[in-house]
């Protein structure tokens, strides 16, 4: 996965519109940040080095200088003046890359969240603010069909979840998708990322310093996600801020966000549309790819679910193969339709989720696709609760995979804090992963899959100096990251209680 | 020494009466259209009250400021002993007199919209603003499309009694709508990336030259630009994207700013907060100063007709208790208002050659107990406290 | 959970059968546990020791313990045995959790223990021993709880300990507030005096009545003369409890859900007279009030949120505070609880103490959380929470160390009986992807892929050679008894 020209290309045309003057504002922010011990040397010693690629250096020390690591290695010399971090009985390992992560995109809601069934329901109803708690019932009264469903379940027609989702599942797909359209690859997930927000400081306070920011997969193909360093200087956090189209298959498209319905006793508006079940969802990614291609020799392109103008623009360069194309897929049935409609159009992708991994192996070796696996989870944390798709999860499927031989990356997707990364490791740890092979699992296969691996996933010299130093074994229950590194500047310390 | 100095400027300022009043056309309403204004003090453009007394106007426009002195020639002179003057107070983010739905909400792009065109110069809501001092507003499309339209400014009032006066700009800023309120369940966009990508489009189309003329000359730095935020993060946003193309930037949000002041800092963007009212959170109340004394222009906004005509008064009277200097909050409902609204060469400070918009304060506007005692649009009075007995404190009836 | 359900009752029966059977089956009288690590919780660790039981009771413990010759001997080398843990608080596994009344001293958890729940299997699992089956939070007096084991097919069998203690609480319960409800125990110790004074003088007249006298005295007197010819049978259903309660013959599980209720919660317990046997069961806030803990010195029950988050309004700025450090440090002993949501880690006791020693609470503070401190709480510190000699042979075997999240259960001991062996266990297996799901599924066309289509029928081999070997098992188990 190289860092084609059309990345280049873009990041120069719109580097104006957020970057640069992103940089030119967090220039001034970084000026007024205190002034922080970055041009000093920092001495990790003393603590077992887990390298990323399987390697396990004991008794390890690193050096840090310049924000780089610049050596590696056993009962190194420790450079006379370097500040140094011991910790006995700790370890360390580079920098944990969630390459699924779903944001929050504002922390403005939490703020509301006595309030918060309102304002999902203003989220899912946008012109019924005035409806008191009680009265908006299980979808507001744009449904017709409230009374037909039971309560504790969702809608069927609009996907209003009955009882209260985990809200980080509704600012998603209520925030962070357009739902004005089912492809939607023209606009990027980096407008709605807010670099302020609280959420990075959980994630790094994890151990995640770099994310790949994930699409909602409310849209069959969504937008573009951007690859964004959880800590540091906020005009060096955004690494890609265009990387990967995603595209969803199952049934999230259908009833994800505002739900696509039947026009059935009631306005019609554009939510009248496929898909609304998984032929549709089909249907609209190939209609989508084939239109793509007519346009580009000239061809007008005609129908109710055409892509619109822009959006044939990006997936121009999706079909070429210079974005590249992730696809969510959970069920069996919904990895085999990825891997086909892939195969129609030439197309390769990046498996995202794959609940039901381990019944498709072979082809997915076949195919030689590579996984982001994950989360991990008996009963399904966040919206996927309400989704029909999370009955077959099993706690092996990681291990299957990597048995498999296919190269396969860890997320926690919405998990933070302890739910977060680290402890999606420590369940493939107890699920049969063996401890070398789940670090790789959340540094270096992350890395490789995200085409940042000559910059982090590894402690090697060289790299950047992305670090999490443990007060135990990695991944542990009675271990957590103690201090975080990023780019040299030690960022989270809990060393003092 | 004192004595002399005070002696030549009484004989300026008596020669100078005395020229107004016998060149210039001596009314037969001299009491609506005085040739002089005796005060005891007056809000000087940068906001401090000075004890210079007399103003002088001419042809609708301020001609002089001069201190005390006695008037051979009482006739055309308007005398308020221990009051204050004020610039005209300008409201720069109303509705009023906006006749109808200024929601125009077919289309999220609509530069085509101009606020002006709903502007009814009878509505009852600009004798309720001049009867509590304002009187210039900034008239806005709604904000809830992506590119909502032009505003106009006008002013409160005129000669003819109870109406709207004349119109400052019919072109005025154009309005940007960022955040939730943009986002409509029935039409794109629904969502933050939705609204930016379509605004990349539109703005990458103006550049180009292939979209409506406004938002080619916003593009080309012509034209300023208003944006309407819901959090801190449009205001990043909205800076950075429209506000770098605009001649003039001015960003409307009230609550979160502070992580945003050194960026804000660094531009030239004028910050309309309001309005304030005492049940809001001392974060919110305090983001007026903490933004002026981080060197910002600060606004200050009192939704009219939404909320009352005092409430941008309370606003600013709010902002002060806390934190906000009491000579940047006056700016902010005079000068920096009209700098908001492009109208800052004709309105918003008592400088001569300035339009005659003035208030006549019991006392300093900041303090809630000093009340209006008339009110001189174009040199005109629109308002006297005397002819309106009913009236209360603050011009609320 | 309701979609589980559907691989849980095709499960259930498989499982019922081992969950049951051991139970039934008569104990070796003497089995030694010998070469692993163990962990007596009280007492210093011994690193490789044995654990001899005899009649379900723990006859020796340490390095250099003779075994008897017809004691069955389990070589647990590598492993590490350390005392069941014990939940000490858990409404999960009633049919459901609080009635719609207020007051129900009356009620006992014996009448809706369902043995047949999941949650039992799942406990055995996760190596707990002992559960307080009590009721929920969401009242303002509950019924009686009891000390059950998760095996046995009827509550009789599962009981360790009836009548431990009446659940109270001072919070308010859904849809009331804090004046309702402290108004309601004023009321009900209210009615109590009144009950206790007409029946002692009812008494009174009675046994004046036989003695065929007439009384001679005024009704107060007549009170005060009765009292003592009460009989414990004399009160009625509705306050026999609570007599025992206010006399201090019952425990009281207190339920403080905020900082601001636990004050009235001790003050409670005071004026009524059962404050010794106190256990103050303290919602994620309580930590707030850790000075007024820490001077009422009662065994402290913590919710299983252990991590609590807090907004600053002005500043937006999150604070995080990890509860049971908080009451570790001001030397409160404390017990943890397994959270009951959809986490796969939470649900574990020992993955609770793991946490806590993580954030700074010592091992052992965090080992007596899950097992003596609870045990204590319930009154059954004599019996249970230790592995010393004398005391009920209710251990669990793990392939680690127990706060090491990659170690499994991976044999249970109850009263000194087998009740738990992961090898046996079909779900966790089906989970892990160590057998075929319930439903074979369709073989695919491997096209000349030979090598794999072989590994997979290799694989169906093994496992249906699992599958018979466990209905040997079970045959051969159901021959035993």
């Amino acid at each position: 996965m190289t860092f084609s020209t059309h990345h280049q290309r873009k990041t120069l045309y719109r580097c104006g519109f957020v970057q640069l003057a992103t940089l030119a504002v967090v220039a001034i922010a970084m000026v007024s940040q205190p002034v922080r011990a970055g041009g000093g040397t920092i001495v990790v010693k003393g603590v077992t080095i887990h390298v990323g690629n399987g390697e396990v250096i004991d008794n390890g020390v690193v050096v840090i200088r310049d924000g780089r690591i610049a050596q590696v290695g056993a009962n190194l010399a420790i450079p006379p003046g370097a500040k140094v971090i011991e910790l006995s009985g700790g370890s360390l390992t580079p920098g944990l890359i969630d390459a699924n992560a779903a944001l929050e995109p504002t922390n403005r809601m939490m703020v509301d969240r006595r309030n918060a069934r309102q304002v999902v329901a203003d989220l899912f109803h946008g012109d019924h603010k005035d409806h008191k708690h009680e009265a908006v019932g299980c979808c507001g009264s744009k449904c017709s069909r409230q009374l037909q469903h039971a309560s504790g379940e969702k809608c069927k027609q609009c996907g209003f979840p009955d009882t209260l989702p985990m809200a980080v599942g509704v600012r998603r797909s209520a925030m962070t998708v357009e739902h004005s359209s089912e492809v939607i690859p023209q606009t990027h997930v980096i407008d709605s990322v807010n670099l302020r927000s609280p959420d990075f400081d959980r994630l790094v306070g994890g151990g995640v310093t770099t994310v790949f920011v994930a699409p909602d997969s409310a849209a069959v193909i969504s937008s573009q996600g951007a690859i964004v360093r959880t800590a540091g200087p906020l005009n060096a956090r955004i690494v890609r801020e265009t990387d990967a189209v995603m595209a969803a298959m199952g049934t999230d498209p259908s009833w994800r966000g505002f739900g696509n319905r039947q026009p059935c006793r009631q306005f019609v508006n554009f939510y009248n549309r496929r898909p609304t079940t998984r032929m549709g969802v089909a249907w609209v990614f190939r209609k989508a790819m084939y239109d793509t291609e007519r346009f580009e020799k000239g061809a007008v392109v005609y129908g109710a679910d055409a892509p619109t103008e822009p959006a044939m623009k990006e997936l121009r360069h999706v079909l070429s193969g210079e974005i590249p194309l992730r696809i969510q897929a959970r069920m069996q049935h919904d990895i085999l339709a990825a891997l086909r409609l892939a195969d129609e159009f030439g197309l390769k992708f990046t498996l995202i989720e794959a609940t039901e991994a381990h019944r498709c192996l072979d082809e997915l070796k076949k195919a030689k696709t590579p996984v982001v696996y994950g989360p991990v989870y008996i009963d399904a944390p966040g919206m996927r609760r309400y989704s029909s798709e999370v009955d077959h999860a099993r706690l092996h499927t990681l291990k299957e995979l990597l048995r498999a031989g296919i190269p396969t990356a860890l997320t926690a997707n919405e998990l933070r804090d302890e739910d977060g990364l680290a402890r999606q490791a420590m369940y493939a740890r107890r699920f049969g992963v063996s401890l070398a092979d789940v670090t790789r699992c959340v540094t270096e296969t992350p890395a490789k899959l995200l085409g940042i691996a000559d910059e982090v996933g590894t402690v090697t010299s060289g790299k950047r100096a992305d670090l999490v130093l443990w007060n135990g074994e990695p991944f542990d229950g009675s271990s957590k990251p103690i201090v975080v590194i990023a780019g040299g500047e030690i960022v989270v310390d809990r060393r003092k209680g | 020494m004192p004595f002399l100095h005070r002696t030549s400027h009484m004989l300026l300022a008596v020669a100078v009466i005395a020229g107004a009043l016998s060149g210039a056309v001596l009314a037969q309403h001299s009491q609506h259209a005085p040739k002089a204004i005796v005060v005891d003090r007056y809000v000087t453009p940068d906001g401090t009250i000075s004890d210079k007394r007399i103003i002088t106007l001419s042809n609708g426009k301020i001609a002089a400021l001069l201190p005390h002195a006695e008037i051979a020639d009482k006739t055309g002179v308007a005398y308020y002993s221990g009051a204050v003057a004020c610039p005209g107070l300008i409201d720069v983010r109303s509705s009023m007199g906006a006749y109808g739905n200024t929601v125009e909400s077919a289309f999220s792009v609509d530069p085509s919209v101009s606020a002006i065109d709903s502007f009814d110069p009878d509505h009852r809501d600009f004798r309720r603003a001049v009867e509590s001092g304002i009187t210039a507003a900034l008239i806005a499309p709604s904000p809830t499309n992506l590119v909502a339209g032009a505003c106009a400014v006008v002013k409160t009032g005129g000669a003819s009694t109870g109406r709207a006066g004349s119109v400052l700009r019919d072109d005025g800023p154009l309005v940007f709508g960022f955040g939730p309120r943009t986002w409509r369940y029935d039409r794109a966009p629904t969502s933050r990336i939705g609204a930016m990508a379509m605004l990349r489009s539109v703005l990458g189309e103006a550049k180009s030259g292939s979209q409506h003329a406004r938002l080619q000359s916003l593009a080309s730095g012509k034209l300023d630009a208003m944006l309407y935020c819901s959090d801190a993060m449009d205001v990043g946003t909205a800076l950075r994207s429209v506000g770098k193309l605009a001649a003039h930037t001015s960003i409307i949000h009230t609550s979160d700013v502070y992580d945003l002041t050194e960026e804000l800092a660094g531009t030239k963007a004028t910050m309309i907060v309001g309005p304030y009212s005492f049940s809001m959170s001392q974060r919110t109340l305090s983001m007026a100063g903490v933004l002026a004394s981080a060197g910002i222009d600060v606004a200050l906004a009192g939704q009219m007709p939404t909320r009352g005509g005092h409430s941008l008064r309370q606003t600013a009277a709010l902002a002060v208790r806390y934190g906000m200097d009491s000579a940047k909050a006056r700016q902010a409902i005079t000068i920096n208002a009209a700098k908001a609204a492009g109208v800052s060469d004709r309105v918003g400070a008592i400088r001569p050659g300035m339009d005659a918009d003035l208030v006549i304060f019991s006392g300093d506007p900041l303090r809630m107990d000093s009340r209006v005692l008339a009110v001189y649009i174009d040199g005109i009075r629109v308002y006297s406290a005397d002819q309106h007995l009913t009236m209360s404190a603050g011009g609320q009836r | 959970m309701n979609r589980r359900l559907s691989i849980q009752t095709i499960i259930i029966a498989l499982g019922a059968a081992f969950v049951v059977a051991p139970a039934l089956a008569s104990p070796p009288a003497k089995i030694a546990l010998k070469g692993g690590r163990i962990i007596p919780v009280v007492g210093e660790d011994i690193p490789v020791g044995t654990v001899l039981i005899e009649h379900g009771k723990i006859k020796a413990v340490g390095k250099d313990v003779e075994i008897p010759y017809d004691a069955m001997v389990i070589d647990i080398s590598g492993k590490v045995v350390m005392p069941g843990m014990i939940d000490a608080h858990s409404s999960r596994g009633l049919d459901i959790r609080n009635e719609n009344l207020d007051v129900t001293p009356f009620l006992d958890v014996y009448d809706a223990i369902d043995p047949s729940k999941l949650y039992f299997e799942d406990a055995l699992r996760d190596g707990v021993t002992s559960i307080h089956a009590i009721v929920g939070n969401n009242c303002v007096i509950g019924g009686l709880s009891r000390v059950i084991h998760p095996i046995g097919i009827t509550p009789d069998e599962m009981t360790q300990q009836p009548s431990v203690s009446l659940k109270l609480s001072v919070s308010p319960q859904r849809g009331s507030d804090r004046m309702a409800q402290l108004a309601t125990f004023r009321e009900t110790f209210r009615e109590l005096g009144e009950y206790l004074e007409n029946l002692a003088e009812k008494k009174y007249e009675e046994s004046l009545e036989k003695k065929d006298e007439k009384i001679k005295v005024g009704p107060d007197e007549a009170k005060k003369l009765g009292k003592d010819l009460i009989k414990p049978e004399d009160y009625d259903d509705k306050h026999r409890n609570l007599v025992k309660l206010t006399r201090g013959q019952l425990g009281a599980f207190v339920y403080a859900g905020r900082a601001g209720d636990v004050a009235a919660a001790a003050s409670l317990a005071k004026e009524h007279g059962f404050f010794k046997r106190t256990t103050l069961v303290l919602g994620a806030s309580c930590y707030k009030a850790i000075d007024e803990v820490k001077s009422a010195n009662r065994p402290v029950v913590l919710d299983s949120k252990l991590l609590y988050r807090e907004e600053n309004p002005i500043t937006g700025k999150i604070t995080e505070t990890f509860i049971p450090r908080v009451y570790a440090d001001a030397g409160v002993a404390f017990s943890l609880l397994p959270s009951s949501n959809t986490s796969l880690a939470e649900r574990y006791l020992n993955y609770q103490a793991a946490r806590c020693v993580r954030n700074g609470v010592s091992r052992q503070a965090a080992l007596e959380a899950i097992t003596i401190n609870p045990a204590r709480a319930l009154g059954i510190g004599d019996r249970f929470g230790s592995i010393e000699t004398g005391k009920t042979a209710n251990l669990v075997v793990m392939s680690g160390d127990p706060l090491d999240f990659s170690s499994w259960v991976d044999l249970v001991y109850i009263n000194g009986i087998r009740a738990y062996e992961r090898d046996d266990d079909i779900r966790l297996k089906q989970l892990l992807g160590e057998e075929k799901p319930e439903v074979a599924e369709p073989a695919k066309d491997e096209k000349g892929n030979g090598e794999a289509a072989g590994d997979k029928a290799a694989k169906a081999d093994t496992d249906s050679a699992e599958d018979k070997s466990e209905e040997t098992s079970e045959k051969a188990e159901k021959k035993k008894e």
